[in-house]
Parts: structure tokens; C-alpha cells; sequence
């Protein structure tokens, strides 16, 4: 909203207006600043803009300068009242301590001839849409340019003059915060005012721009054969004031909010945006000002373009809703603030923004609050914000009683950490991907679903490429794989801890909170990675292992696909075990289809999964106080049996073996493939620890220990020593 | 002459010659006929292993003290002649190769800058919690006090998904609050980070996906001055100690009294110094909205319960929400809000 210094200088006292008076103005603003602690600035139009701003009414610039310059003010939602400038000269007034001159509304001395009633009808069948509807007739105006004060004002705010009789309903829009509309009377057929539904498809042409067709939500104004007017938000043709426009009838009404801003959704009114008449009505006008702001307009246009008045308004307002008396407690506003405001001075802030004290008690106050905050001031916490914005909120002291506490850190917080610390150490950089994906994406399903992403709705999109909510990191993952391909920024090694969202049952999808990596350097290197990740998770009585799929899903490579399985021991040698991930190399499908030059390897896990593992701190045990023997050895084995069986076995045999140490897992050394080995044939290579907790071994014993192990594994996997 | 006389004559010549030397020729020469591999300290070391041994411990000690003795003495000479000191025999600057070299990753800019947002919360005791990123429209607008039809919601408009009007995607952190007082009882004092959606065209400072922090605490006598101090101690965390909070009235249709929370600037340290391009020149930055917990809402999340738990007249609160990008931004003087979400490696090395 626009706030032009000079206009607004109308409704402030004669003494702090006009350039003879600057002084007095600046001086005001001055003793103003002291009050709310605030710095003025070296221009008083800067100074007002701080003073507004810290009243609620942000200043976003100041264009030109002093008693001529426009303050540019952001009236929030709540306060409809701040959109015009008599609104904004009452802040003004209250934050300076002055009265509010509020302009002459009268037009009785300019009443002549039959009663208005006798020369035009109002209708109102939809009362809830519309609560109330005036209509003024002036007859024997003369239309054409305003006088020079009108026109000027008109442009400060940025409108452009058009006649007089527009330009005064313009003026009191802004003025009064009172759109209005003024009919050519003989364009009005039966000279009769209806205020109806459309009926679908019902022709109207709209004075300027498009609209879709009327539907019977569309509130009108129609005279006695066809609609004039979309209520509230714009006007049509062969009914508007012409330049032989004699005789008017002028509209000033309250339309219910809501459904002016449902209609100027509906029928896209500049882009969905509205008019100024309809934004004020959305926010909604002063419902017992609309015959006030038509009588001032009345005034004016008599004494700018001529014409005499109908006597007597038409005033269609069945049902005036009494204004509320609402009670403010001291001890409440104390409560709120946080330190006492005297009562005295909450009386004056009260008073100084028009409300009536109707009662006081020793520590309360009775308020009955003015027409134009009727929509904002309803409740005591209404009036505690008032009495502390006007107080200034820099009074409001900082001080805090809250105790002291030691907040509980969920399991997803402790393992979302852990694993950001732990690969962030293995390399791997963190992203953070968009959630809201491209639907024409290769479906990379099977990871969580294989549905298709769950699409927005389309009147809310704005852009197709993000009109899908992911169901899986992947295709994400591998967009960033590609983005960093065509920058060409190097190997990438990348991790995302993200949502991600899979339809059921429910009306709202499961948010599955999954860890995606991705890894330039291929399967092994991740396969590594995920066997090493857990490591600060401190799993107790479980880990994480990987298992082979013969049926590869679709997103990954046959031969290089995984189940990520969560193992939990159980009692004795009991395992309970389930899959929650992927690991492997992504398809050739999908790598085509993300354009990726080379293979990827990818996995994704679920980590509330992981986070459900249970946990506890590593336990210390005494470090050895005897030198280990270590023993080498090399299996040739099947392709089929993998490492992870081979240690598990060592692993389990270590602890019935007296001479083991059993907190000495067997180390992997090397692997080798080759036609001195076989086809389909491997070997493999490890070493074990003996060792004993009370004594130094001898050769001897281990190699004892050893050939025993050593018989037990080549039967246990049907293996040969290499040699 | 003993040899510990010789080993003292020693010392006293090579002293001279190393503090007599003109210039680093000399110096050398010097070096070279007394500590050289040739010179005359090595062979008189030499004599001492074959010295008897009532002596040999004694004219050993010597000796050695004499050798370190010399060596100090040149290396001082030879910076005073202004030779470098021979340092250690590689460059030190040079890095391992490629493939020697440890690489290590990074938290993503928005992480770190939640996670410190988050430890400073948590150590005034905020308990952090989360809440579903798709929402219905009770949890998004009605229990925060969003009518439908309203222009409060202007602000707040929402994707909805395809054939469901009952799910849409939260647009503010806020829902959180809801979703808490719920399903516990008061008093609360949590903060939810989370992501939320908004659909704002995407431009260099606007994204239809971003994220906010949101705090929630809920106590009997509550008050503004409550929620200043706790910014206060907020603001401290963040940006050090002396950094000052200002509130600027607002409005949000969940709290009330509403306001914009600034502080001092932590480039330029606020009012009274010349000014900087962070604060441009006004000595504050914008760091979120708060508010007094508005009534209304404690009487929807009531009447969700179906008991008087969150009763207004005894219990009442504060919130406050951040948004993470903005903060991350002026914190590393990222100028394009989409760098976050696009994940160009050379960006998140860089930042």
C-alpha cells in the first residue's frame, strides 16, 4: 500500500500540516522516536517508515523524499483497515499521539427531488453473500476531468485519472477503503439492482480482460434483464459511466469475504490476483461505513461534476450484526507481555486506535472496539496484541524462566549423525536432493514399490519437471550422478539421507526415510563401504550383511545385486533375519536412461530400519598380555561360497578354540582367480591369531590347534588348502 | 697433551674459526676441516674409542658435548651469514599422490547449518522432533488457525496431491506443533527441522522445496519476554556473545502477538558501525518469524483430543520458525538458492 506524506497530511491536525508547519512535523516525529526507542533518520519521510515499521506496518522503501514522498507499507492480512490511507493516518495519529481528522461525509445539503427509492430498486436474494447493499441516485452530473487535488492524489498512489465520477469512487476506495461502482442509470435496465447468481453461462462482457464463463457461484449485480457487474470485483460493459453519462446510481455494499476471493480464483481476475475493489473485499470492508463512504462520495461528485441527490439512501441491511464489548484483564496483558503496562496507558493506546472504553474495574477494562476493526478485534488476546505492538515491542524486556532440561535424542537422530560423521570420514560428500522429481524420469521402482511415483495435483504444479514426489532415492541420485557428469566435476562418491514416499493404504503415503549411495568406483568399493559404515553405530547383537540375488530387480545389474539384510543374533546360535536395502550396480537400463557415460554402484537402505537395531557401547576387554601366533592360510573354494560364510565360520569355531583369542576376527588377505586355480574356482586367503590369555604358545600347540581347524573348514565348505 | 686437552683446544679453535668466518665460503671451509666427514672433530672422536678406559668415559662425554657444541655454534654463524639453515630434505608443501591421499566427504551446507541450529536448541533444552511431510489439510490450516477462503492463506499456498484434496504437502513446519501437542501432554519444548513446499516460481533466491526450524514451548506463564530471552540466548549461540534481538510486529495467522525476529548484524556488529552489504547498512538481519501460541490453536488441538489439556488459561506458549536456506546463504554468501538442491560437487567442496 501506497502512503503518500501529502495525503496523508488531510487527516492529521493543522499544525503539523503543510511545508509552513515542517518543523512542527519533524519535531512530532522526533518526541515519537523517543518514545518507541527508535533512531530517527536524517529524513522525516525515513523516520515515518521506521515508525510504521516497528507499529506493523513494514516500510519497504521510501521513493522521493520529505513532505512529498510515498512511503511504500506492507498492511498485513489482519489489518484490511491499513489499506487505505485514512486507515494508515489513524496508525499515524496513535504512533504520534495526535487526533485523526476524519473528512466531512455529508451530503444532505445537496439533496433535491423525489426519494431515491422512487426512482431505483434494490433486490438482494443472496443476503449472505452480500449483508449489505446501498444505492445513491445523483442526477445531472457533468462527466469529465477531475480538478487538480483529485487527480494528483490519484497519481501518488499510481492511478491513472480517467473522469470525475471514476475518479471519486477510485478516491474513496483508497480514501475509505469503500470500493464503490457507479452505473449509468439509463444503462440500467427497469432501473433496478438485483443481487443474484449468475446462471451458468450466462453472457457478461467484463469492462476489461477475459473471464470464463459465469457459473451459479458467481455473485452478481444485474439489473432487472442481465448481469452488470461480477460483485465486488469488476464491472461489465453497456452499464458504465460515459462521457454523456447524466444521471448515476451509485454502489457502495459489503460482499462477503471468502466468496470474493473464491470467485476471483475461480473466474483468474488478473491472473488470479483480484482488483483493488476485490482485495479490499476479500479482506473485508467496514460494514457499517459503506452508507458513510457513499455519502462522501455523493458530496464529492456533486461538487466536482454537479447534479443534485436523491434524497434518502437505499440501504438493503437485514440483519446488522452488533458490534462486540470485549474485556481486557491487566493481569492477562501482564501474562502476555511478560512485564506490567500501567492501565492508564493501556487506556490511552486503546482509546488512541478508536476503541470506547465502556467500563472499567480496578484491573480491567471493558472495550467496546470501533467499526473498522471489527474483523481483527474480537478476543482479549486481540486487544493484548494491540496494547503491545502500540506500546512498542521494544519494551518488551528479554528475560527467560524456562529450566534447565536435558532433551532425550531419538535412535534416527544418533544413527543419521553416526553415518553422516562415518562417511563423510570414507569420502563420501552429502546431498540433498529435491523430493518433487520429474515424472517422465525412468521409473526406477523396485527399490520400495513398484508403483509410480505419486503425482501432484496439476492445478497446483507449476512446473512438469517437479510434479512427482519420489518413491525412492535412486532416480535422484542418479540425476545428480548425471548433473556431475556433464560438469564434468570428477569422480563422484555421494550419499543422501532423505524421505521418501510410498502409497498405501492410508490417504497419505508412508514417508520411508531411506540412505541412498552412490559410488563411482563400483561395486566392490561400496560393498566395502557398507560393511565398514555400521562400525560407530555400536550394533549389539547384530550387524549388517549382504545377500546375492539371483533375480536381479530391474534397476540393478544381474550378477552384481544384493539384499542388504539386518542380522540379530538371538539366544544360542538363533538368527532373525530381514532385508531393508539394495546394493549392487545400476542396470544398464537405467544408466542408459540417465545418459550416465559409466557404471555406477548404488545402494539404498532403509535407515529407520537400521536405527531399530539395538545398540550399546562397545565393552573394553583387557588388552593381551601374551605375543599371538598367526597362522596364514589358503582355500581353494567354490565361487559360491562367499567371504562373509568363510568368516562367519572362523569366526564361530574361534570361540570353542581354547588357544583363540575370540576377540580376534580372521583377516581377509587376497583373493585369486586364474587357470592354476580353475574355472569357477576361487581362492582365498586369511590369516588367524592364536594366542593364549595366561601364557606364551609354543609352535607346537598351535600348529596342533591349527591342522584341527584346518581339517573342520576344508569339510565345512567342501575345500582344498592351495599350495 | 691429554686428550681431554686436545679435545678442549679443539673446541676453542673451531669456535674462533666458525665466528671469525667473513662470509659463507669461509664458513664452509671451516665446517669441512672441523665437522666435516674428514675433519679434525670425527678423528678426534675416533681417538677417544681407543682411549684407555680410566679416561674414556669422561673424554666420551666430552666429546660429544663438544660436537653438539659445534654444531650450534656453525648453524648460528651460518644464519648470521645468512645461508638458509639446511631444513628437512623435501618440500613440505607437497601434497601425497593421488592415490595415497585420504579423501574425505562433507555434511551437505543445509545439514551443517541445521545441525548447529539444532545443538544450540538443544542445549536450551528443545527436544527434536518430526512430523510427516505430507499432510492433511486440518494439520496444514485449520489447527493453525488458517480458514479456508481466507487471505491469511495468500502466504501459504500449497501443492496438493493428484485426485486427494485430504493430502497436500505441509508448506510449513508449523504442522509440527500440531501434531505434538496432539500426542502429548504440556509442557513441550521441541523444535522440528524439516522440509516443506511451497509453489513459488524457482528463481536465484526462491524454491518451491526449502527448509525451516521450528520451535514449540509450551509452559504455564509463558510470556513475549520469555520468548525474547530464549531468542536472545538463541542469537548468542549462533553469532557469539553481545549479539541483540529486536521484534518488529507481524502477523501469522497461529500466533498473536505475532513478529519478525532481527539481530544485530553478525558481519558489521549492528547499530553504530559504519555498516556492510549483509545488513545493508541498517545494522540488523532477518532471521525468522515468532509468536505467542494464538488461543485458537490450543482450542483446535482441544478439540482434536477431545479434553482440555492444552487449556488456555493456564497453559501458554511461544514459536518460532527459521528458514534454513537463508540463514545457510548469508552464512557462506551463497547467491542462488537452487546451488543446494543441485548438488555440483565442486559447489559442495567449496562451501
Amino acid at each position: 500500500m501506497k502512503l503518500p506524506i501529502a495525503w496523508l497530511m488531510d487527516y492529521l491536525p493543522e499544525h503539523l500540516q503543510g511545508a509552513e508547519h515542517a518543523a512542527e512535523w519533524e519535531h512530532a516525529l522526533a518526541e515519537a522516536c523517543l518514545r518507541w526507542e527508535i533512531e530517527p533518520a536524517a529524513d522525516t519521510a525515513q523516520t515515518l517508515g521506521r515508525l510504521m515499521t516497528f507499529a506493523g506496518f513494514a516500510c519497504d522503501g521510501v521513493h522521493g523524499s520529505g513532505l512529498s514522498a510515498v512511503l511504500e507499507l506492507d498492511v498485513l492480512s489482519n489489518r484490511p483497515d491499513g489499506q487505505c490511507i485514512l486507515g494508515l493516518a489513524r496508525e499515524v495519529a496513535s504512533i504520534m499521539q495526535v487526533e485523526v481528522k476524519v473528512p466531512p461525509a455529508d451530503c444532505a445539503e445537496f439533496e433535491t427531488g423525489d426519494l431515491a427509492s422512487k426512482q431505483a430498486a434494490v433486490e438482494v436474494l443472496e443476503p449472505k453473500l452480500c449483508p449489505r447493499y446501498t444505492a445513491r441516485v445523483i442526477r445531472g452530473v457533468k462527466v469529465g476531468p477531475s480538478p487538480e487535488w483529485l487527480q494528483e492524489r490519484l497519481k501518488w498512489i499510481g492511478l491513472q485519472p480517467r473522469n470525475n465520477i471514476v475518479d471519486v469512487t477510485n478516491f474513496i476506495c483508497f480514501e475509505l477503503n469503500q470500493p464503490l461502482h457507479a452505473f449509468d442509470l439509463k444503462g440500467l435496465s427497469g432501473q433496478k439492482i438485483i443481487v443474484r447468481r449468475a446462471q451458468d453461462k450466462e453472457a457478461f462482457t467484463p469492462l476489461y480482460g477475459e473471464i470464463p464463463a459465469l457459473t451459479s457461484e458467481t455473485l452478481v449485480i444485474a439489473d432487472a434483464e442481465r448481469p452488470r457487474a461480477v460483485a465486488g470485483v469488476l464491472g461489465g460493459k453497456g452499464s458504465e459511466v460515459m462521457p454523456d453519462t447524466v444521471d448515476i446510481l451509485l454502489e457502495a455494499a459489503y460482499f462477503d469475504p471468502a466468496n470474493t476471493r473464491r470467485t476471483v480464483r475461480r473466474l483468474k481476475v488478473m491472473e488470479g490476483k483480484g482488483t483493488d475493489s476485490s482485495y479490499r473485499f476479500e479482506r473485508g470492508v467496514d460494514v457499517e461505513n459503506v452508507e458513510n463512504a457513499s455519502a462522501r462520495a455523493a458530496r464529492l461528485i456533486v461538487q466536482i461534476a454537479g447534479g443534485t441527490v436523491a434524497p434518502g439512501v437505499i440501504d438493503v441491511w437485514p440483519a446488522p450484526r452488533a458490534r462486540k464489548t470485549v474485556l481486557l484483564r491487566l493481569t492477562e496483558l501482564q501474562r502476555v507481555f511478560g512485564a506490567p503496562i500501567p492501565k492508564q496507558t493501556t487506556m490511552n493506546i486503546l482509546g488512541s486506535i478508536g476503541c470506547t472504553i465502556v467500563a472499567e474495574g480496578a484491573h480491567d477494562v471493558h472495550v467496546r472496539i470501533p467499526s473498522w476493526r471489527r474483523g481483527d478485534l474480537e478476543r482479549e488476546i486481540d486487544l493484548i496484541e494491540e496494547v503491545a505492538r502500540l506500546h512498542g515491542y521494544n519494551h518488551v524486556p528479554a528475560m527467560t524462566s524456562m529450566s534447565a532440561r536435558v532433551p532425550v535424542r531419538s535412535s534416527i537422530e544418533t544413527v543419521s549423525s553416526t553415518l553422516r560423521t562415518q562417511l563423510t570420514a570414507l569420502g563420501y560428500f552429502e546431498v540433498t536432493s529435491d523430493s518433487l522429481i520429474d515424472p517422465k524420469w525412468p521409473n526406477a521402482g523396485g527399490v520400495w514399490t513398484n508403483d509410480k511415483p505419486l503425482l501432484l495435483d496439476r492445478a497446483s504444479v507449476l512446473r512438469e519437471d517437479h510434479s512427482a514426489l519420489r518413491n525412492a532415492l535412486l532416480p535422484s541420485l542418479l540425476s545428480v550422478r548425471a548433473h556431475n557428469q556433464n560438469q564434468r566435476t570428477g569422480e563422484v562418491r555421494v550419499f543422501e539421507i532423505g524421505r521418501v514416499y510410498i502409497a498405501g493404504e492410508d490417504t497419505r503415503p508412508d514417508e520411508k526415510l531411506a540412505l541412498g549411495l552412490l559410488d563411482d568406483r563400483g561395486f566392490q568399493a561400496l560393498a566395502d563401504t557398507l560393511q565398514r559404515f555400521t562400525e560407530g553405530l555400536e550394533l549389539d547383537g547384530a550387524h549388517i550383511k549382504l545377500h546375492p540375488v539371483v533375480a536381479a530387480p530391474s534397476f540393478l545389474k544381474a550378477g552384481y545385486a544384493c539384499k542388504i539384510l539386518r542380522v540379530r543374533e538371538m539366544v544360542g546360535d538363533e538368527r532373525a533375519e530381514d532385508a531393508i536395502g539394495w546394493i549392487g550396480l545400476v542396470s544398464t537400463a537405467l544408466q542408459d536412461a540417465f545418459a550416465l557415460r559409466k557404471p555406477v554402484a548404488y545402494a539404498e537402505l532403509d535407515l529407520r530400519a537400521l536405527a531399530q537395531l539395538p545398540s550399546a557401547p562397545r565393552r573394553y576387554s583387557p588388552l593381551p598380555a601374551y605375543p599371538e601366533i598367526v597362522r596364514d592360510i589358503a582355500l581353494v573354494l567354490d565361487e559360491s561360497v562367499a567371504w562373509q560364510d568363510v568368516a562367519a565360520f572362523a569366526h564361530t569355531w574361534q570361540k570353542h578354540e581354547p588357544l583363540r583369542d575370540p576377540n580376534e576376527a580372521p583377516k581377509f588377505l587376497s583373493v585369486f582367480r586364474g587357470d592354476k586355480i580353475g574355472a569357477g574356482k576361487k581362492s582365498v586367503a586369511f590369516s588367524i591369531q592364536y594366542r593364549a590369555a595366561n601364557r606364551t604358545l609354543t609352535d607346537d600347540e598351535v600348529e596342533v590347534a591349527h591342522t584341527k581347524f584346518q581339517h573342520a573348514i576344508l569339510e565345512q565348505f567342501k575345500a582344498t588348502l592351495r599350495v | 697433551m691429554s686428550l681431554i686437552d686436545d679435545l678442549e683446544a679443539l673446541r676453542a679453535e673451531a669456535l674462533s674459526a666458525f665466528s671469525s668466518a667473513s662470509d659463507a665460503k669461509s664458513l664452509e671451509a671451516a665446517r669441512i676441516a672441523f665437522l666435516g666427514t674428514k675433519g679434525r672433530v670425527k678423528a678426534l672422536m675416533g681417538l677417544v674409542g681407543k682411549a684407555p678406559p680410566d679416561i674414556k668415559p669422561q673424554a666420551g662425554k666430552l666429546a660429544n658435548q663438544i660436537k653438539n657444541e659445534l654444531e650450534a655454534a656453525f648453524e648460528k654463524a651460518q644464519s648470521a651469514t645468512g645461508k638458509p639453515v639446511a631444513g628437512p630434505a623435501f618440500d613440505v608443501s607437497e601434497p601425497l599422490p593421488q592415490e595415497a591421499r585420504p579423501v574425505t566427504g562433507k555434511r551437505h551446507p543445509l545439514t551443517r547449518t541445521t545441525d548447529t541450529l539444532v545443538d544450540i536448541l538443544r542445549a536450551l533444552g528443545f527436544e527434536v522432533v518430526e512430523g510427516p511431510e505430507v499432510e492433511d489439510p486440518r494439520h496444514n490450516f485449520d489447527d493453525l488457525n488458517i480458514p479456508p477462503d481466507h487471505p491469511a492463506r495468500d502466504g501459504f499456498d500449497t501443492f496438493f496431491l493428484h485426485g486427494n484434496q485430504q493430502a497436500l504437502l505441509r508448506s510449513q513446519t508449523s504442522t509440527v506443533q500440531v501434531r505434538m501437542m496432539e500426542t502429548r501432554l504440556p509442557p513441550l519444548r521441541v523444535v522440528a527441522p524439516g522440509r516443506v513446499y511451497r509453489p513459488d516460481p524457482i528463481d536465484a533466491t526462491h524454491h518451491s522445496t526449502f527448509h525451516q526450524v521450528e520451535g514449540l514451548y509450551v509452559d504455564k506463564n509463558v510470556s513475549m519476554a520469555d520468548l525474547k530471552g530464549t531468542l536472545a540466548l538463541f542469537v548468542e549461540g549462533l553469532f557469539g556473545e553481545g549479539t541483540q534481538v529486536r521484534f518488529r510486529p507481524s502477523f501469522f495467522p497461529f500466533t498473536e502477538p505475532s513478529a519478525e525476529v532481527d539481530c544485530t548484524c553478525p558481519a558489521c556488529g549492528g547499530p553504530g558501525c559504519p555498516g556492510c552489504p549483509v545488513c545493508k547498512q541498517s545494522g540488523w538481519v532477518e532471521l525468522g518469524g515468532c509468536g505467542m501460541v494464538d488461543p485458537a490453536v490450543f482450542q483446535a488441538i482441544n478439540h482434536a483430543r477431545g479434553d482440555n489439556a492444552y487449556d488456555p488459561t493456564v497453559w501458554s506458549g511461544f514459536a518460532f520458525g527459521f528458514g534454513i536456506e537463508r540463514l545457510a546463504m548469508r552464512r557462506h554468501g551463497i547467491t542462488d538458492i537452487r546451488r543446494f538442491l543441485e548438488n555440483d560437487l565442486r559447489f559442495l567442496k567449496q562451501i
